[in-house]
């Protein structure tokens, strides 16, 4: 079982992606390190040089800083939302797959109801009622999330909650709240964690587009998606300002997707490799 | 007569291991052939191995003869003409050998599309022949309906259908008839004598169940291992059978004689249930009453409500009217049920299943260790069970786990839906002995729930027989068998192979 997982060079091309990733966003926050924010107009536009390895922007900030201080906007802003949907979507979906009654109908007529409501839509609401800023992309990706995890949990709770050794868990007394924690969650499971990890490479896109459009994280802190939108009037004069945090933020999203895949891979048998 | 097929010295290794050693058989034109033995013995690989498709990274040795031709020796291409045209195949599990995409009529179609390169309208006037000869009701239009919505035993039909399209000399049956009722099963049978009879057609079944197939075959080869280990024609059984297959013939049959009515107290009495699934009557007025030491053995085909009664006893469901009346408060009822496999959570020690029950018992560790250990000695497990997984053990015991979770709090009354079916004949009646003794020894009162008359035979003091969820013939189990009184339960009687094999003629019930 492992062995195929391990076997699988997807899953090793994501994993050191991401972990490369990882490393960059927390390298970026040693106190040491210089402030990528640093602002020094003299200096801006600046050619790739010893000095500054990409260059530097309009501003006169150093793209490589802002790139890898970006990195850690990112994955915040990800890690949070798929945390907030996660931690509500599952047990919402476990709960609504124990039994056919209201409760679950309401819950996923609800989650239905998120479901129609685009994540910038949310955004653009959060922002006219707190303001943005970064909590402000995390509760609005992560509401979005929260329907995506109740379904998928949902789904595959359902065909767990019929199988005979949950009948015989019931026939001995067990209340459901045991049942599910004790069967089906850890049965779940490995459905969970392939959503979570593509669902951390929807929140980086998700992120990205909503700093793009003003919505996400706040300036002076690096994001990759605003990064892209300053770029946009200089894109004739110095492209790798739009190429550099667009080339991350591909990166990243086939990151979680390689690792998403091959894990799916190895928690869906019929996916699975025989022999 | 010429051999139209002749297989010798057939070998399969794969990974290092030997699955099929040295294998020999003949089959003449008309004659009907049994590869019988236990599952992991090499009859389907034998079957898989006659029409070249071995599983993969197998490598056979050997002599295939098919009408004169090696058929080992052959191409893909050639093998491919051979298939389908010369040689007919019948899959155990008829929903997952057709497309759900296509019409069982486009089925037939195709094949005969592909082997004789004929336009589509003469190919369907075929198809409609091949679905005559097997026998596929007439007032189903096969062109118009999917494979979803006919029943097992229609798409069975269907699938011999497929295979006998167009007149192979020989049809490789695996297993065709194990997924389906005891009447279902006869019916194909005929078929099969008639397509024998009639147009000559070489039949290799494949199959576990001695005992059926024994009323169809002319000769019968016993595998073990990889190794045909003994041979009989079919009229040499009933005279003198090798030791192997007399052995195994004994244990298909796990008891001779049913066991007597029991005059114990009445522990569960149930008045009128009635339940209703999907518009339909799942159960209709029944009523019974269940007696210490008792085991009620409820019998029928599929869909005569006999698992929804399950469901109703164990409180699973509830009844749409009715109720159950348990004479002791608090009444604890367990089950068993058909899928050892799917009965115990995969990712869970059988110990840990066997202990679950204790869940609402506050019992210090070592107190759990010695009921789950004296459980597992129950069912005849040894103490290391109970750190092995599910997947790690047989299905046999791991019909015995679940056996053990059930009884571990000493239940009153043990359901059990269908509980060896899924088990091979030499298993069934290992656990029939285990569950008999248990309720000698306990008083345990059963309900047995079963679609196999002789299985019912054996264990059950006293009988219901169920159709269209109701209870259509009731009594002492020898009697009811011995003299059927509704013409639904003699159907049965009938159908049965266990009860009406010539070898196991019933011997004079007791009393």
């Amino acid at each position: 079982m492992s062995q195929s997982l391990f076997q699988t060079r997807g899953l090793w091309i994501g994993a050191i992606i991401i972990f490369t990733l990882l490393m960059i966003a927390l390298f970026s926050l040693l106190p040491g390190m210089p402030d990528p924010t640093l602002i020094r107009v003299a200096e801006k536009l600046r050619s790739p040089s010893i000095e500054h390895w990409l260059g530097t922007d309009q501003l006169g900030r150093d793209l490589l800083g802002l790139t890898m201080r970006g990195a850690s906007a990112s994955l915040l802003v990800a890690i949070g939302a798929v945390t907030l949907g996660a931690g509500i979507g599952v047990p919402l979906g476990l709960m609504a797959s124990a039994h056919e009654n209201w409760l679950s109908q309401a819950i996923m007529r609800a989650n239905d109801f998120i479901f129609a409501f685009p994540a910038l839509v949310i955004a653009i609401l959060l922002h006219d009622t707190v303001g943005a800023g970064i909590q402000n992309a995390i509760l609005a990706i992560g509401i979005f999330n929260i329907p995506v995890f109740a379904r998928v949990v949902f789904n595959k709770a359902q065909s767990i909650w019929t199988l005979d050794f949950i009948q015989a868990a019931r026939l001995i007394g067990r209340r459901d709240i045991n049942i599910a924690l004790l069967h089906v969650l850890p049965l779940a499971l490995g459905t969970i964690i392939v959503q979570i990890t593509i669902q951390l490479g929807l929140g980086i896109l998700a992120e990205a587009g909503l700093s793009y459009v003003g919505l996400g994280v706040t300036p002076p802190t690096p994001s990759w998606g605003r990064m892209l939108n300053e770029a946009q009037t200089l894109i004739g004069l110095a492209p790798r300002l739009a190429i550099v945090p667009g080339l991350a933020i591909a990166l990243a999203v086939l990151g979680f997707t390689l690792l998403g895949d091959a894990l799916s891979e190895w928690v869906d048998p019929r996916k699975r490799n025989g022999g | 007569m010429t051999a139209l097929l002749d297989i010798s010295g057939l070998s399969l290794t794969m990974k290092g291991k030997r699955l099929l050693d040295d294998l020999k058989l003949r089959l003449e034109p008309g004659k009907i052939m049994g590869l019988v033995g236990a599952s992991g013995s090499g009859k389907s690989l034998t079957a898989r191995s006659i029409i070249g498709l071995p599983p993969q990274g197998a490598h056979v040795i050997g002599n295939v003869l098919f009408n004169g031709r090696s058929l080992l020796t052959l191409s893909d291409d050639e093998l491919c003409q051979l298939r389908g045209r010369d040689i007919g195949i019948v899959f155990q599990d008829s929903s997952a050998a057709f497309d759900p995409l296509m019409t069982i009529g486009d089925h037939i179609v195709e094949p005969i599309q592909v082997h004789l390169g004929v336009d589509r309208s003469a190919a369907v006037v075929m198809a409609k022949q091949a679905l005559d000869r097997a026998e596929f009701p007439a007032d189903i239009d096969a062109f118009r309906r999917y494979p979803h919505e006919i029943s097992g035993g229609q798409r069975q039909r269907a699938m011999i259908a497929v295979a006998i399209a167009l007149s192979p000399k020989l049809l490789l049956a695996d297993e065709p008839t194990t997924a389906l009722d005891v009447t279902t099963e006869a019916s194909i049978f005929n078929l099969f004598r008639k397509l024998a009879r009639e147009e000559g057609m070489a039949i290799i079944v494949v199959s576990h169940d001695l005992p059926a197939i024994a009323m169809l075959t002319d000769h019968i080869a016993l595998i073990e291992s990889g190794r045909i280990v003994e041979e009989a024609t079919t009229s040499d059984l009933m005279a003198d059978a090798p030791p192997r297959l007399a052995a195994l013939f004994a244990s298909s049959q796990p008891h001779d004689a049913s066991p007597a009515r029991v005059d114990g107290d009445i522990i569960l009495r149930t008045n009128h249930l009635s339940f209703v699934y999907r518009h339909k009557k799942a159960l209709d007025d029944v009523s019974f009453s269940l007696r210490y030491g008792e085991c009620l053995g409820i019998v029928g085909q599929s869909g005569s409500g006999k698992s929804t009664l399950a469901r109703v006893i164990t409180g699973l469901a509830t009844p749409l009217i009715g109720n159950l009346e348990p004479v002791k408060q608090p009444c604890r009822i367990q089950m068993v049920f058909q899928d050892p496999m799917g009965s115990l959570n995969p990712r869970w020690t059988l110990g840990q299943s066997i202990a679950e029950p204790l869940h609402s018992e506050r019992l210090d560790p070592s107190t759990k260790i010695q009921r789950v250990l004296s459980a597992l000695q129950e069912v005849g497990l040894d103490a290391d069970f109970a750190h092995r997984y599910p997947h790690q053990v047989s299905g046999g015991q791991a019909q015995r786990a679940a056996i053990a979770r059930a009884i571990i709090n000493r239940p009153d009354i043990l359901v059990l839906d269908e509980p060896v079916s899924a088990l091979d004949i030499g298993v069934r009646s290992q656990i029939l002995d285990l569950l008999d003794d248990l309720r000698r020894r306990y008083g345990l009162a059963m309900v047995f729930i079963t679609h196999d008359l002789g299985v019912a035979r054996g264990i059950a003091n006293h009988l219901l027989v169920m159709q269209q969820g109701r209870v259509v013939e009731e009594g002492a189990t020898a009697t009811v068998l011995a003299d059927p009184k509704h013409t639904y339960t003699r159907a049965l009687v009938e159908a049965s192979p266990a009860l009406n094999h010539k070898v196991f003629a019933p011997r004079p019930l007791e009393g």
